[in-house]
């Protein structure tokens, strides 16, 4: 019955994914991390988020300030007064729905009114100096003034720094002008003077039925992300490198079951692994927020309604995720060197996660099919009760197109003759040397670099301005950050992986003419290709980064000499980004890529890095940055070494400086380039005039043979020889 | 009958280093039915290269291997059903019952759950491992793993057996179990060849021998034939004299 509704191979990837999941979940370690974890945290985090929320909510309602008075004469008075006062004051209006859940959770009355707390300073101590150590709220100070009715002069001091300290202040200012009023109300109305005044005021508040999220909302897609990710490393480790480490990979490849099938069942396994975390954190959180009376609070109106479509944001995460860690996974050789891998995709996952959390951040065209961070915005927009059904199927879709994608390129790699059979590696190559110097630093190694710069440079990236005021000392110091992160770390690395010194870095050959010559003329012309391109593809990427340019250049940096703007700006990012991307990683990266896919893989990590910023996420930047990338990766391959990129580079970068310095006298000639129109049709023709020849130039190089191909014979002698 | 052709087999491989490295290089042999096939050599000859160019595990770069008349090239799915591999390392499922792995593999060769419990029933009796049949691998000695790889190569009754260093890291008694393994396999019709770097174990159970140095082919044929060539006495002593012979090694 059941095998005529299904295929043979479906029922056997079946079989297979059931014998995967068997084996992961007696596994009781699994089970502790995926389920038994995500139901003790949740109501855990769950009772201190209401005791956070209470104890606020209670300070609000039964706010007592402090005030030092030197005399209780004094006190005396200011307590009369301040009570006749209160008196005259309008109730306020209330501020929750008389059902709303956090009020039916403290089941107190909210007290309307603050109370004050009067006592005299300590000994040796003055009222100010009581209110500058935060021991009071309020220093008042009574003077009584003769006449009929006696004058009360009061003086008072408060803190404008402390919220509380202002808060008294307005209410003690408050009830003295009510009581003020009142007593001009009844002078004039003893002379028989009917007081009209000419504003009358009339205040009536509502409360929104439409309860909107708290910010914490915010935090839950990542949250569920984060651990969805997680639930799915374990197994996809262990099914493919783990096994082969284990040697029951073999079991596999030897029987007579395609590798696609074999891949499939694996599949399955790790995404049933991966849901089933996403739905017991799911279920987990939401029980806790509706058992503990928070999901109206926390999640606004739109409550628990929004489950079913986060849950479908899920599957298909874990379904990208899964392919994507499988594909990863299974070119590994061992358990080791897999997490070695994954090392540098969860950072670079979390990362635009994390900074898609950043508020204000609007989910646009590019964002909206940009892997990760469309999941996390997609399910953020949900819960704040915004659900675009256009932009929810272009997510879905996008991301279930990447799943399947992954999925092929597993099956690609899953199980081949240069996975199962090859040398092995692990992370001891970080430290190790064997046998000669290597000609690149491992490619887990360099991976791993990578993981490494990337939050340091945006961390190391924030000291100079701390350092100090000026801004020709912060980009000098800029140079150093550059220096330090781009050229020391990998320099570290080379050196600990036993590497040969220029060759790792893709400096082991001078700089060939055809190459020099392609450098400069792209150098002189990609300015105007990128901008273009940015300006018809609707990008705004090149512009934006001359606007944001003009921004930074304010009238203090335009006084610090154009050499050091050039060195910092310029310079310095052009050579370091070179030696990190093209000559450290490029070239390391060449040990397992063919170099097509070397280029690529570094050009999309090159467009990856220039999206983050210290301020922001700049997604437009990804596309020129990343064409910028395969340029130059391109023209390492043809010269055999990164000189011509610097070249290249440092030109451009030169040329965007230059451009933004005599911005408004190229706005003379047509040339607007903060107003992100076309450029003159002469100026583009001749950039690119200038850039086909660049190009001519570079296919003309002829392609360093830095590692020829021969046969060797197993006593190691040449079979050329 | 001849069961199993090794025809020129070769297998180059690409180093990290770009270059191509003859792991194997042009092999050839035949191994009858019913009949043991030593193929011997030092680590790095190229003895578990072969072996997996025969069962499909590797593409041959040239040559081919026929089992049973079926193209290793042509058609790997049709050779790996005849062919039981017991490989180096004795590889098992830590979380699953030796019962449960067996009938997994079992279900990979597509044979009926039924013919796979007898199958299994048949094998624990011969290979001694009833006792612990419901026990999780993970838990098991190394003998004891041994058997369950043992069987589990031989779960779906195939004509031919290859079978890569089997005995490394057993004791005496562990490596009399493959022995009588053998035996049992030569009692049963099976063609069999075995991998292995301990030569006064081959001579054992070996009966016939390919000599492997450097990934070629160096003597073949029976002891017999092999000491009348060399005029060397022991598996041992012709090896030896193979490696250092200058006109060898600088081939």
């Amino acid at each position: 019955m059941k095998s005529a509704i299904l295929s043979p191979t479906t029922l056997r990837t079946v079989r297979l994914a059931v014998k995967e999941l068997r084996e992961i979940l007696r596994d009781r370690r699994t089970i502790v991390t995926l389920v038994l974890m995500p139901l003790f945290i949740y109501p855990m985090l769950g009772v201190i988020v209401r005791r956070v929320l209470l104890t606020g909510m209670e300070t609000a309602g039964t706010a007592v300030f402090r005030i030092v008075m030197e005399s209780d004469e004094e006190a005396a008075i200011l307590r009369q007064q301040l009570e006749s006062g209160s008196a005259l004051l309008p109730s306020p209006p209330p501020q929750n729905t008389p059902g709303s859940p956090l009020q039916t959770l403290m089941k107190s009355p909210r007290r309307s009114r603050p109370e004050f707390e009067v006592y005299p300073p300590a000994p040796g101590a003055t009222p100010e100096s009581e209110l500058l150590k935060g021991y009071a709220d309020l220093a008042i100070r009574i003077d009584i003034l003769d006449g009929s009715p006696p004058v009360c002069d009061w003086f008072i001091l408060h803190r404008a720094d402390a919220a509380a300290s202002v808060q008294a202040r307005n209410h003690v200012i408050e009830c003295l002008r009510a009581l003020n009023e009142q007593w001009l109300r009844r002078t004039l109305e003893a002379h028989g003077i009917d007081l009209v005044l000419p504003v009358r005021i009339t205040e009536r508040s509502l409360v929104s039925s439409e309860q909107p999220a708290s910010p914490l909302v915010t935090f839950i897609p990542l949250v569920l992300v984060l651990m969805t990710m997680t639930g799915a490393v374990y197994p996809a480790i262990d099914l493919t490198a783990g096994e082969r480490e284990r040697g029951t990979m073999e079991i596999l490849m030897a029987a007579p079951v395609p590798r696609r099938t074999l891949l499939a069942g694996k599949f399955v396994a790790v995404l049933t692994v991966a849901l089933l975390t996403a739905t017991v954190n799911m279920v987990s959180m939401f029980a806790t927020l509706f058992t503990l009376g928070l999901d109206r609070t926390v999640l606004g109106s739109s409550g628990l309604r929004t489950i079913p479509l986060i849950l479908l944001l899920m599957v298909v995460f874990a379904a990208f995720f899964s392919a994507v860690l499988l594909s990863i996974t299974s070119v590994a050789r061992s358990f080791k060197e897999a997490q070695a891998w994954l090392i540098p995709l969860m950072l670079l996952s979390l990362t635009p996660g994390v900074f898609s959390l950043m508020p204000g951040l609007e989910m646009g065209p590019v964002l909206t099919v940009t892997p990760l961070v469309n999941i996390v915005l997609s399910g953020r927009d949900l819960l704040q009760g915004h659900f675009d059904l256009l932009r929810f199927t272009v997510v879905l879709i996008s991301t279930a197109v990447y799943s399947v994608s992954a999925l092929a390129l597993a099956a690609r790699v899953f199980g081949s003759d240069a996975v199962l059979y090859g040398s092995s590696s692990s992370w001891s190559s970080l430290r190790h040397r064997h046998g000669p110097p290597r000609t690149a630093a491992p490619p887990e190694s360099a991976l791993l670099t990578l993981a490494l710069v990337f939050p340091l440079f945006l961390v190391i990236g924030s000291v100079p301005t701390r350092l100090t005021d000026s801004l020709s000392g912060v980009l000098l110091l800029n140079i150093g950050v550059f220096l330090l992160v781009f050229a020391g770390v990998p320099l570290i690395v080379l050196k600990a992986t036993g590497t040969r010194l220029p060759g790792g870095l893709g400096l082991n050959r001078p700089i060939p003419r055809t190459a020099a010559a392609a450098a400069i003329c792209l150098g002189l012309s990609m300015w105007a290709i990128l901008y273009e391109i940015s300006v018809v593809i609707g990008l705004d990427a090149e512009a934006d980064n001359l606007r944001r340019s003009l921004e930074t250049l304010t009238e203090g940096l335009r006084q610090t000499p154009l050499t050091i703007r050039l060195a910092a700006l310029a310079v310095a990012p052009a050579v370091c980004e070179e030696l990190f991307f093209r000559g450290f990683l490029q070239t390391s990266l060449r040990e397992r890529l063919k170099p097509s896919a070397a280029v690529v893989a570094t050009a999309l990590l090159f467009g990856l890095f220039h999206i983050f910023v210290r301020d922001g996420l700049f997604v437009e930047r990804l596309i020129p940055s990343t064409i910028m990338g395969i340029l130059l990766g391109w023209m390492r391959e043809r010269s055999g070494t990164v000189l011509p990129g610097m070249l290249l580079h440092v030109m451009h970068n030169g040329l965007l400086i230059g451009l933004v310095d005599f911005q408004k006298t190229l706005e003379q000639y047509g040339i607007g380039l903060a107003q992100q129109t076309h450029l003159p049709v002469m100026t583009t023709l001749a950039c690119a005039g200038l850039a086909a020849a660049g190009i001519a130039f570079l296919a003309a190089a002829h392609p360093p043979n830095e590692r020829p191909r021969r046969f060797l014979r197993p006593d190691g002698t040449d079979t050329s020889s | 009958m001849t069961v199993i052709r090794a025809d020129h087999l070769t297998k180059r491989f690409s180093t990290s280093e770009n270059r191509d490295v003859v792991a194997v290089d042009s092999v050839s042999f035949e191994v009858q039915s019913g009949e043991v096939f030593g193929l011997l050599g030092p680590n790095g000859a190229g003895k578990t290269t072969t072996l997996r160019m025969m069962l499909g595990l590797l593409r041959p770069s040239s040559g081919d291997a026929r089992i049973n008349g079926c193209s290793v090239s042509a058609d790997p799915d049709q050779v790996k059903r005849l062919v039981g591999f017991v490989s180096t390392s004795v590889g098992v499922y830590q979380w699953l019952t030796t019962e449960e792995m067996l009938l997994f593999v079992g279900d990979l060769y597509n044979v009926p759950p039924e013919t796979c419990r007898e199958r299994i029933d048949h094998l624990s009796r011969l290979l001694d491992f009833s006792s612990f049949l419901h026990r999780r691998c993970g838990v098991l000695s190394t003998g004891q793993k041994q058997r369950v790889s043992l069987a589990r190569a031989l779960i779906h009754d195939p004509p031919v057996m290859l079978l890569d260093e089997p005995t490394r890291g057993l004791d005496i008694v562990g490596s009399q179990v493959i022995f009588e393994y053998l035996q049992l396999l030569k009692s049963e019709g099976r063609a069999v060849v075995i991998c292995t770097h301990r030569l006064d174990e081959a001579e054992r159970f070996g009966d016939r021998f390919g000599l492997m140095h450097q990934g070629a082919m160096r003597l073949t044929g029976t002891l017999a034939e092999l000491q009348q060539q060399t005029g060397k006495k022991g598996l041992t002593d012709i090896f030896i004299d193979l490696i250092r012979s200058p006109q060898e090694t600088g081939s």
